[in-house]
């Protein structure tokens, strides 16, 4: 997305709350996401746009974590705080990073496009053929799921489309992990050795090195960990969350027969018509989202 | 460290650095990149996979690139065949015949653009049979539409062959809904709160709005009242009662005629802390009438999670004041 965009996506989501009823201070936290790409083959321009943006997106965590900490001296118990896609990362992160502290009253999560598994262990698995650990299910320094909980928010809910067209693309995103090219250096994971303790390493120039954790853990999730789970914005159930399923939300879709599958749905509380998506927005301010 | 042929890439590349113009139009990313023996370009290589599976696994090797992998990816998906065989009927199992049929065909345009979109027309025949055959694409979306019926909006009316893909003898059923014709109606929508201590709230049909004298009551019984919202499980227990009327649990692809018989007083819905899977969610549809006879419909979603002193509730009621069981609704004739 390109800056302007995301300013376009945040006057949108303050004006729908405000027709909500929704009259206190609102924010938009940005981060440098890459953007204009004129075509899907302009992939072959960047190989890993879409990983180089997730990297980003994690990087980016700590600046919101101490955003969230400030407003939270601020406004006590009062921040809450939704996330669209791969803003999933950056807040998920965040909040991670906040360890016991409590950040927000509420986060919820909107078309998350992180692993499920960074969550709950129990998600669903999709059918790939992974070829790295599921680090999200079980990350490596803890046992347990990456994100393990978010204490650091009073509530967590997830507005879920299972038949996300994003999602779905990432899932291909998440099979050609360790991104792996002829045309530029990769990333590689193979069995654990003297030679590769982690089993994470990476080409440049010449060289390799060894990645490991907690020193190299975005660029190992952002450019080696395959997801064995669905997205969090395309899983039915994950546990720690109140469940919002979107296709309830919506009115029917357009491209009917398509059931809520093409690439509009994925931003649809943002691009479609604020009378289209009501309910959405009434969603993040009611019973299952803000509360 | 990876094998000798990524290295040789690696360095071709760094030579001849990549020529930016020419990804699109041939659907190829590599154009530095000399063919595989057999191919006479990278272009021809890639489009020779005819499987998901074979791509992934050249690119495993190393035999192609990560963008070759996904424009391999796209041009798989859409050169699905998306041969369609449906038939169309009413609430009754009769055929309906003539109805107009669209097929949106979609084609993957990749990451950052929209899908295209290829728009099909046919008909039903006189037993309401229709095809679409040799199309070919991402997904192909198809809607019947006939002047005088309903077609349900989520997915309701549609039932799927029992093989994945349809066939001209395992054919994907649409039920559309045959319209006696809409009658005025009052319609209501109402975002409210319930305690979770047992104590009841009472709503009034027709408005939707907390009544003390309401003929909707509504108790939610939590256990223990103190929980960590969206973390905690606990035991849970909602009774919906019709006052001085009656209530029939209803999952209806298309609730548009109330019964007239089969109502009774209350619903009980119970969720224990230890049941697998567990929600603290309540959605549910019902068909009522009232003391005074009238028929409706109405839909109770409840949270019962909220960590507030009480939790969310909405309530829908789509009520027909003149006494009829009909409830096909229509926003244009709604009483307000």
């Amino acid at each position: 997305m390109s800056p302007t965009e995301k300013t376009f996506f945040a006057n949108t989501a303050y004006k729908r709350l405000w027709w909500q009823g929704y009259q206190g201070r609102f924010g938009a936290f940005h981060w440098p996401t890459m953007y204009n790409f004129p075509s899907w083959s302009s992939q072959g321009l960047n190989l890993r746009n879409y990983d180089d943006s997730e990297s980003n997106a994690w990087a980016s965590a700590a600046g919101l974590a101490g955003c969230l900490t400030s407003l939270d001296s601020q406004y006590p118990n009062n921040v809450y705080l939704f996330a669209h896609s791969m803003g999933n990362v950056v807040a998920g992160e965040a909040l991670r990073q906040g360890g016991l502290n409590q950040l927000v009253n509420t986060y919820v999560a909107c078309q998350g496009a992180v692993s499920a598994h960074g969550y709950d262990i129990y998600a669903n698995p999709w059918e790939n053929s992974a070829s790295t650990p599921d680090d999200y299910a079980s990350f490596p320094l803890t046992s347990l799921p990456y994100f393990n909980g978010v204490t650091s928010a009073n509530a967590c809910a997830d507005f879920i489309n299972v038949n996300d067209w994003a999602l779905d693309a990432w899932k291909t995103d998440q099979t050609l992990k360790p991104n792996d090219g002829l045309t530029f250096q990769g990333y590689y994971w193979t069995t654990k050795s003297s030679a590769h303790p982690s089993g994470y390493y990476k080409i440049a120039g010449s060289n390799d090195y060894n990645l490991s954790y907690p020193g190299n853990t975005y660029e190992i999730l952002a450019f080696c960990v395959q997801s064995e789970s669905y997205a969090l914005g395309a899983e039915s159930s994950v546990n720690g969350f109140t469940m919002q399923n979107l296709q309830n939300l919506w009115p029917a879709d357009p491209f009917q027969g398509n059931d809520y599958g093409t690439h509009p749905w994925h931003s649809a509380e943002f691009l479609f018509s604020s009378a289209e998506q009501w309910n959405w927005w009434g969603a993040l301010l009611g019973r299952t989202g803000f509360d | 460290m990876k094998n000798n042929y990524y290295k040789a890439a690696a360095i071709l590349i760094a030579l001849a650095g990549i020529d930016y113009t020419c990804f699109f139009c041939n659907a190829q990313t590599s154009t530095n990149l000399s063919p595989p023996s057999g191919f006479a370009t990278r272009s021809d290589y890639i489009n020779s996979f005819t499987n998901e599976d074979d791509a992934l696994g050249a690119y495993r090797k190393g035999l192609i690139d990560r963008g070759e992998a996904m424009l391999a990816h796209f041009r798989i998906t859409n050169l699905k065949s998306q041969d369609f065989y449906g038939k169309v009927i009413d609430q009754y199992g009769m055929p309906v015949t003539n109805a107009d049929v669209t097929g949106n065909l979609v084609l993957e345009n990749g990451w950052d653009t929209p899908e295209k979109f290829s728009q099909y027309k046919t008909y039903t025949d006189e037993v309401g049979l229709f095809q679409f055959t040799g199309l070919h694409g991402a997904k192909l979306g198809v809607v019947p539409n006939k002047l005088g019926y309903e077609l349900g909006g989520h997915g309701e009316e549609y039932v799927k062959s029992v093989a994945e893909t349809s066939s001209p003898t395992d054919r994907v059923t649409f039920i559309m809904w045959k319209l006696r014709g809409p009658e005025p109606m009052v319609h209501v929508q109402c975002d409210s709160r319930v305690p979770y201590n047992g104590a009841s709230v009472s709503f009034d049909l027709a408005s939707g709005k907390k009544s003390a004298d309401g003929d909707l009551r509504i108790t939610l019984s939590r256990y223990p009242l103190n929980i960590r919202r969206g973390r905690d499980k606990y035991d849970w227990n909602v009774k919906i009662e019709a006052v001085k009327g009656g209530l029939i649990l209803q999952n209806d692809r298309y609730p548009n005629w109330a019964p007239e018989k089969g109502y009774q007083s209350s619903f009980e819905f119970s969720m224990s802390s230890n049941h697998v899977p567990w929600s603290g969610e309540l959605d549910k549809e019902f068909y009522f009438y009232k003391a005074n006879k009238q028929y409706g419909r109405l839909s109770v979603g409840l949270s019962t999670d909220s960590s507030r002193p009480d939790t969310g509730i909405t309530i829908q009621t789509w009520l027909n004041p003149s006494g009829s069981q009909n409830l096909e609704f229509d926003p244009r004739m709604q009483i307000r």
